[in-house]
């Protein structure tokens, strides 16, 4: 009863006793269910992350694969997606460390005093903004956001998730996944006030 | 002034939906009285809202059943490796069992082969247990070996 009412309210199907168990007895299309059931949100996610496709498909299937070594030490009382998306996390951080290491301490591109943001604080022209160039603009501006923030941004505003559950993703403090969401929705907006001044100009 | 300089601070979470119920009430409560930060609040919003529409990028076609192969092959590897550290697991055994059994095969032979070499039954034993410490102090270090590249194999997959 309880198992029912805690999957329907954290859509996470996987504490179901029967699946898990199919699960650690290594039953590959229970796990193949799983890789449907998240494909979309996973891909998107890494893709975030990385930023190159072929890179993002690389990292789902070891994703996967660690599923598969490490389902036998998953905690059935831990929220099986915070625990999917903090495999994927740490895969995703060892790659970037090994071959793209400038990439993990990318700074904002400037301070953060409210100063340096008031070209585009102008909130009439941020919404003009918005209205007209949204997706396309803002999916830019993300991409060159650093990795830290655009990855709590995603997890926030694309995956939906609680602030507690990025921190079980992250495996850092509350605090810290604050202070990511709050530097990245300030360089994200600070990212699209350059553009806004460079395509009123043209 | 204090006070709006706070909530101008806790503005980008309000709009993320990331306060907690106290903070949250303060900030509802000054924006009623401040346009400023209602019009700051407000271009947040307007940012978040946009993030969470942002289109979702399609997986490529194929994926999961790219994936789901992966699996199988990983499986397969997985098993033989399970079954590799079985075999060398035993062999170690093995080895340092045979390297026990040889103390009471010493008392046996000792005398005879001290005999047959013509030197004193101590130097025998001597070579005996240096012999024993060596075999597993070689055995230790190849299982120590082996077990690190497997980790490593591990890690790599």
């Amino acid at each position: 009863m309880m198992g029912r009412f805690m999957a329907v309210t954290f859509g996470t199907p996987v504490s179901f006793e029967s699946e898990l168990t199919r699960l650690r007895s290594g039953d590959l299309d229970a796990l193949t269910v799983l890789v449907e059931r998240y494909q979309n949100r996973l891909y998107r996610y890494l893709l975030r992350l990385v930023r190159q496709p072929g890179t993002a498909e690389d990292l789902f299937q070891q994703t996967w694969v660690r599923v598969m070594e490490r389902i036998k030490s998953y905690d059935p009382e831990r929220n099986f997606e915070s625990w999917l998306f903090s495999v994927a996390h740490n895969l995703a951080v060892d790659y970037l460390r090994r071959y793209r290491p400038e990439s993990l301490d990318e700074p904002l591109p400037t301070g953060e005093t409210r100063e340096d943001l008031l070209p585009g604080a102008d909130p009439s022209a941020l919404e003009a903004l918005l209205v007209r160039e949204r997706a396309g603009w803002l999916a830019d501006a993300m991409a060159q956001l650093p990795v830290v923030y655009r990855e709590v941004l995603t997890l926030r505003f694309e995956e939906e998730m609680k602030l507690e559950e990025i921190a079980e993703v992250l495996v850092v403090p509350l605090s810290t996944v604050k202070t990511r969401v709050h530097r990245g929705l300030k360089g994200l907006r600070q990212l699209l006030a350059k553009k806004f001044q460079i395509g009123t100009q043209l | 002034m204090n006070e709006h300089n706070e909530i101008r601070d806790l503005l980008t979470l309000a709009a993320a939906g990331a306060l907690n119920a106290e903070e949250q009430r303060r900030v509802e409560k000054h924006l009623c009285e401040c346009p400023a930060c209602k019009a700051e609040f407000d271009s947040w919003q307007q940012l978040t809202s946009a993030l969470s529409k942002l289109p979702t990028p399609e997986a490529p076609a194929g994926l999961v059943e790219r994936t789901r192969r992966q699996l199988i092959n990983q499986a397969a590897v997985q098993k033989e490796r399970r079954w590799n550290h079985l075999v060398m697991g035993c062999l170690i055994l093995f080895g340092w069992a045979l390297t026990f059994l040889s103390w009471p095969a010493l008392q046996v032979v000792g005398d005879k082969a001290a005999q047959w070499l013509d030197i004193p039954l101590t130097t025998v034993t001597w070579a005996w247990m240096v012999y024993t410490v060596a075999a597993w102090i070689a055995t230790g270090v190849v299982a120590g070996f082996l077990g690190k590249r497997y980790q490593q194999e591990g890690r790599a997959v």
